[in-house]
């Protein structure tokens, strides 16, 4: 009984960081209907520029932390406002190549620049094992699990109770309304595409810091993100965080108790069982947030 | 105070609306008929900003507003309650009145706006906290309504209110309007319900497939049978009042 | 595409000096010829699912790999040669592309990408993981190569590099055939009409579902011989044959290539493979330069490198061809002056001079409590009516009446709840899909559609024909392998365009159609899959008087030819000018139905349409 829940905390502090990662796929798709196949690279470049930052530059941890998804938005409102805005009227075909090709431009530029080993992101938390409940964990898997705890509420908050909020989901669910009493989509799109690649940012540095950062972890990444946006129902933010928490949580399951080789598989299995018996996803319909 | 002059809209290739002339002077109340698909919505999107005319001026109180985005279309005073009410379904009644002044947000008095508009509806300020969708039609359609007064517009568009209503909840939802109208606001009402709309409105306009075919005095409308004949398709009258 | 004699000689050339390639470049040239071989077969074959299909398919590599592997196994574990791997490998491939495509072709979208690509990635994982069987990460070595083990049976054959390439050489021409003769023939115009407008191939008969897996099948065989060979070639198979970059890779290909062409893989592929040598000698800086062209590629040419090339061209020559066609031109639609639409003539006011008896015909439509509903809505309550053989029968009603939903329902686009349909003597079961209906002989059209772009006018009219056709999987088989003969299609969609009174090259390409023609258009590929009953959904809507004129006359020249009319209309003169019989709508229900003269009149109908108070204006 206990390594099952053992493997439940596991799955629930990596679930949290991979909600995070679906959560802003899920926006950038449902505000500015983008299919992002670089949304993956903000995932890693945020661990990688917290990794430099920390590491190389020997800043302190959590500011290395702030600056490093600061630099990924910046990076991602880049992006947004040069390239993306291009790609308004394409095809989906030339949204996905044009994506495509960013993430391997990206990825590859790190590549070059930090090599392929996979690097450790110094923290101040010690790696010495803690208990309690008869369960064990580190430090830096709590800091972890709070921090993604506290972005999700947060941004559950600006989502019910900001102006903002409200116009981003106005937006999403109905938008020739949000249009007509005077709501720019397009600068929304721009606000949403920031904040869904800061998200990306912090579940990289996140889980950076748990285990480790390397230039081909966004390639992984994305296709997990976009896994658990369709287990838990395309343009769903409910179904994303659950989605997130049940693939983390399935991982850790197959890793424990069979065998870790295969933790990456179960997400693909998830995947086709759910297209398989409820296509809509597990969250079905479109737009509740 | 509105005018549109020789509007040409097109979707891709297929011409929607062909060299549209109609005025709506201060204060009034003019209504604008036609059968479905003939371009009523078509125009309402146009003036609303929603759609670029490829030909023609809009003049809002002397100004042109052809072209421009629908942010600054509602910062000047137009506002517009679109067909099938669209109203965030998954966002209480207060969030999506609060969303209709969002042109406004930075200002504090969107609170005595909201106030306000709870004044005029009690039944939207006892249900502000539920999910919109989960109301009724009619209550939907107030809803729609009250969020189109939340940017205190000079006029206001609505697109076929009565559109999917239960008869008592038509009724209602036009005496909402007539009161809206009464108290100073110039209203331009599209409608596939003839009878409904000439009932209330001063002056009227029916456009088929594109094209105005008819203006007049909404009472002389009522009275004779062009409108029949221009909805019937039983010869189509030319003559202007 | 007919293959003039030119192009014909210009195809032998090329693969003559192809073909001799060997005998005068060097060994690594030859290599990198013989690279870009392999993915000539394996971008045909992405191409045909995403190229002439329209479905992108991320799971491509997961054939490449299973060709791969079983060469590689049947070969290193068994000793077998090419000769018989290469078409186990094929066999493997066919066998994974049924049952692949059985469970993916039913998803669209977002989500077919996903599934394909699940289980290209799950394929990587299982060869990495299964060590005892592939070797595992470290893969499989000793793969039996000609090249490197000499006294292996049929070593002789293809003992070199040299004859590696005319392998490879000759299967890329062989594929190449068949793909020629797919695209060229009406398969190749039912996928087409499939990608560019499903509910319109639908609609004529085109069965999605077998050409989709046709595609998905053929180029999956493709992809596993491509896998076979590469594994010989280099005597050696690992998991990276499944992995996402080669995915990315062929891909990239086709889409700089040009989706949808048949020389756009090889161009696509070529050019790649050229391009990667050419960033070779910066080697670190390859993988983002690449990244970099790929993001400006396709921003600036979307269309690809084969269709930018085409198109020029064919502006270059339809320059002297648009001019002529001006004359006819539709009547400018850019700005009447005045709102006075010409007074309507006599005719429209009474009926069409065919009394509704009624009895016009024995029957041919028979809809009975025709029900359905969305979520709580009843969108179709228990409506009825009929359509009697040699009539024209128009369903009318206000906004949201349900008059779509209804033809929706009669032609199979939406499943019903509850009710019969009975067509020419057969009841139509309710899980029918729309191409059945349509292979019924109920052909139909659709008020808003994309419509079949950017290809020639003759050719859209011909993807209707389909259903004449008779295309069973052996005559699909002799298509392939051998051609179907023309059989009079370009007269017969020449006729039809003059029939409908479309006075336009058939050359012309659709786009460059005015609405109103296009909407013409329409009527044209319905009309070629030979409707005992059409089905016209808001023909005129969107149209000018003159435009809408000439659809009645059309209608009911096509009513007197002896075909039966069913359609959905707003515009009433049409309505009352062209109808023997209507049927009214409101609110889901049937509230009127009679001739014309006594629809204008009927009360409830003018209620429904004016509003209360309005039946009081009736004389």
């Amino acid at each position: 009984m206990n390594e099952i829940l053992q493997q439940l905390l596991n799955g629930i502090i990596i679930g949290s960081s991979y909600a995070l990662l679906a959560v802003g796929l899920t926006l950038i798709f449902g505000i500015m209907r983008i299919v992002n196949f670089a949304h993956g690279e903000f995932y890693m470049l945020g661990g990688v520029f917290c990794f430099y930052l920390a590491s190389r530059l020997g800043i302190n941890y959590f500011a290395a932390l702030g600056l490093a998804l600061v630099l990924a938005m910046a990076l991602g409102a880049l992006l947004e406002r040069s390239i993306l805005r291009w790609l308004k009227d394409a095809s989906i075909d030339s949204t996905i190549i044009v994506t495509i090709g960013l993430s391997v431009f990206i990825q590859n530029i790190t590549l070059l620049w930090m090599g392929p080993v996979p690097r450790n992101i110094p923290t101040p938390f010690s790696n010495a094992p803690l208990s309690a409940f008869g369960l064990t964990f580190t430090a830096i898997q709590i800091f972890v699990l709070l921090v993604t705890a506290l972005v999700i509420v947060g941004f559950h908050v600006l989502l019910k109770h900001t102006f903002l909020g409200k116009a981003m989901r106005a937006t999403f669910t109905q938008r020739d309304a949000a249009r007509l009493v005077g709501i720019d989509t397009d600068r929304i799109g721009g606000v949403t595409f920031i904040l869904g690649s800061g998200m990306a940012a912090l579940a990289g540095a996140m889980l950076g810091s748990i285990y480790l950062v390397y230039p081909s972890m966004g390639a992984i990444a994305v296709l997990k993100a976009f896994i658990i946006v369709i287990v838990g129902g395309l343009g769903n933010i409910m179904g994303a965080i659950v989605g997130g928490l049940i693939l983390g949580v399935a991982e850790s399951f197959v890793s424990g108790f069979i065998s870790s080789d295969y933790s990456e598989a179960i997400g693909f299995f998830i995947v086709i069982a759910v297209l398989l018996f409820k296509p809509q996803g597990l969250f079905g319909r479109k737009g509740q947030v | 105070m509105l005018q549109l002059e020789d509007i040409d809209v097109k979707y891709g290739q297929r011409q929607a609306l062909f060299g549209l002339n109609l005025h709506v002077g201060e204060g009034e109340f003019v209504t604008l008929l036609g059968a479905n698909g003939a371009g009523k919505t078509t125009t309402l999107r146009t003036i609303s900003g929603l759609i670029k005319p490829v030909r023609g001026r809009i003049r809002f109180y002397e100004e042109d507003i052809n072209g421009r985005p629908p942010s600054a279309i509602v910062s000047r005073g137009i506002s517009h309650s679109p067909e099938g009410r669209k109203v965030w379904p998954f966002m209480s009644v207060e969030d999506n009145l609060l969303l209709g002044g969002y042109v406004h947000r930075h200002k504090r008095k969107l609170k005595d706006e909201l106030q306000r508009i709870y004044d005029l509806y009690p039944r939207l300020h006892e249900r502000r906290q539920q999910h919109a969708g989960t109301l009724s039609g009619g209550e939907q359609q107030m809803v729609a309504i009250g969020r189109a007064l939340m940017s205190n517009p000079r006029m206001l568009i609505l697109d076929e209110p009565s559109l999917g209503l239960a008869p008592i909840m038509i009724d209602r939802t036009m005496d909402l309007i007539r009161d809206i109208h009464r108290s100073g606001i110039t209203v331009l009402l599209v409608e596939q319900n003839a009878a409904l709309a000439l009932e209330i409105s001063d002056r009227a306009y029916v456009i088929e497939t594109g094209k105005l075919v008819l203006e007049g005095a909404s009472a002389a409308l009522l009275k004779s049978d062009y409108v029949q004949q221009a909805y019937l398709g039983m010869g189509v009258a030319v003559q202007q009042d | 595409m007919r293959t003039s004699k030119f192009m014909l000689t210009a195809i032998v050339a090329i693969a003559a000096i192809a073909a001799a390639a060997p005998f005068v470049l060097p060994n690594y040239h030859l290599h990198v010829l013989t690279t870009a071989g392999l993915f000539i077969l394996l971008t045909s074959g992405l191409n045909l699912i995403h190229g002439y299909i329209g479905r992108l398919s991320l799971g491509h590599t997961a054939f490449y790999g299973l060709g791969g592997y079983t060469a590689g196994m049947l070969s290193a574990k068994l000793g077998l040669g090419l000769l018989i791997t290469l078409p186990m490998a094929a066999l493997v491939t066919v066998v994974a592309g049924l049952a692949l495509g059985h469970i993916t072709l039913r998803f669209r979208g977002a989500q077919f990408v996903l599934v394909t690509l699940a289980f290209g990635a799950i394929l990587h994982l299982f060869a990495n993981n299964l060590v005892e069987i592939t070797g595992g990460p470290m893969g499989l070595p000793g793969v039996a190569s000609p090249l490197i083990h000499q006294n292996l049976p049929g070593a002789h054959l293809f003992g070199s590099r040299a004859s590696f390439y005319w392998l490879v050489l000759g299967l890329d021409l062989l594929a190449l055939y068949f793909i020629w003769r797919i695209v060229g023939s009406p398969l190749g115009d039912a996928m087409i009409a499939v990608r560019e407008d499903e509910n319109l191939a639908q609609a004529v008969g085109i069965n999605e579902y077998r050409y989709a897996m046709l595609a998905f099948v053929f180029g999956a065989a493709l992809a596993g011989l491509a896998g076979a060979i590469y594994a010989h070639y280099v005597s050696f198979v690992s998991p990276e044959i499944f992995h996402f970059n080669i995915m990315i890779m062929i891909l990239v290909m086709v889409i700089l290539g040009s989706v949808g062409t048949m020389i756009g893989p090889v161009i696509g592929s070529v050019l790649v493979v050229l391009l990667l040598e050419v960033l070779r000698l910066q080697d670190a800086w390859r993988e983002p330069l690449f990244g970099l062209i790929l993001v400006f590629a396709t921003l600036l040419f979307p269309q690809g490198l084969a269709l930018l090339v085409r198109n020029g061209f064919q502006r270059l020559f339809h320059r002297q061809m648009g001019r002529q066609a001006d004359g006819t031109d539709a009547p400018d639609d850019s700005g009447p002056t005045a709102p006075r639409p010409s007074p309507v003539p006599a005719v429209a006011r009474a009926a069409s001079g065919r009394a509704d008896t009624g009895d016009t015909g024995d029957l041919l439509l028979s809809v009975q409590d025709l029900t359905v509903r969305f979520g709580g809505l009843v969108a179709v309550d228990h409506v009825s009516f009929e359509v009697r053989r040699g009539q024209i029968v128009s369903l009318i009603g206000p906004n949201g009446a349900g008059k779509t939903t209804t033809l929706n329902l009669v032609t199979g686009f939406i499943p019903r709840h509850a009710g019969t349909i009975r067509f020419n003597g057969a009841d139509l079961p309710r899980r029918l899909m729309p191409h059945e209906v349509a292979e019924q002989g109920m052909i139909r059209t659709f008020q808003t559609t994309r419509g079949l772009q950017s290809i020639a006018v003759g050719k859209a009219v011909e993807t209707g024909l389909h259903r004449t056709l008779g295309l069973n999987w052996p005559n699909i088989f002799k298509a392939i392998t051998v051609g179907m003969p023309e059989g009079g299609r370009t007269a017969r969609a020449e006729a039809l365009l003059k029939r409908v009174g479309l006075e336009r090259d058939p050359q012309e390409l659709t786009s460059n159609l005015s609405y109103g023609e296009q909407r013409l258009l329409e009527v044209a590929v319905a009309l070629a899959a030979n409707p005992t009953l059409l089905v016209l959904d808001e023909p005129v809507a969107g149209m000018n008087p003159e435009e809408t004129a000439r659809m009645m006359k059309l209608i009911r020249n096509l009513r007197d030819t002896g075909v039966t009319v069913l359609l959905v209309e707003h515009d009433m003169k049409l309505v009352m000018g062209l109808s023997d019989h209507i049927v009214v709508l409101d609110h889901g229900k049937r509230i009127a139905r009679g001739c014309p003269a006594e629809i204008q009149t009927h009360s409830a109908v003018i209620e429904a349409y004016l509003g209360r108070g309005a039946a009081h204006a009736t004389a």
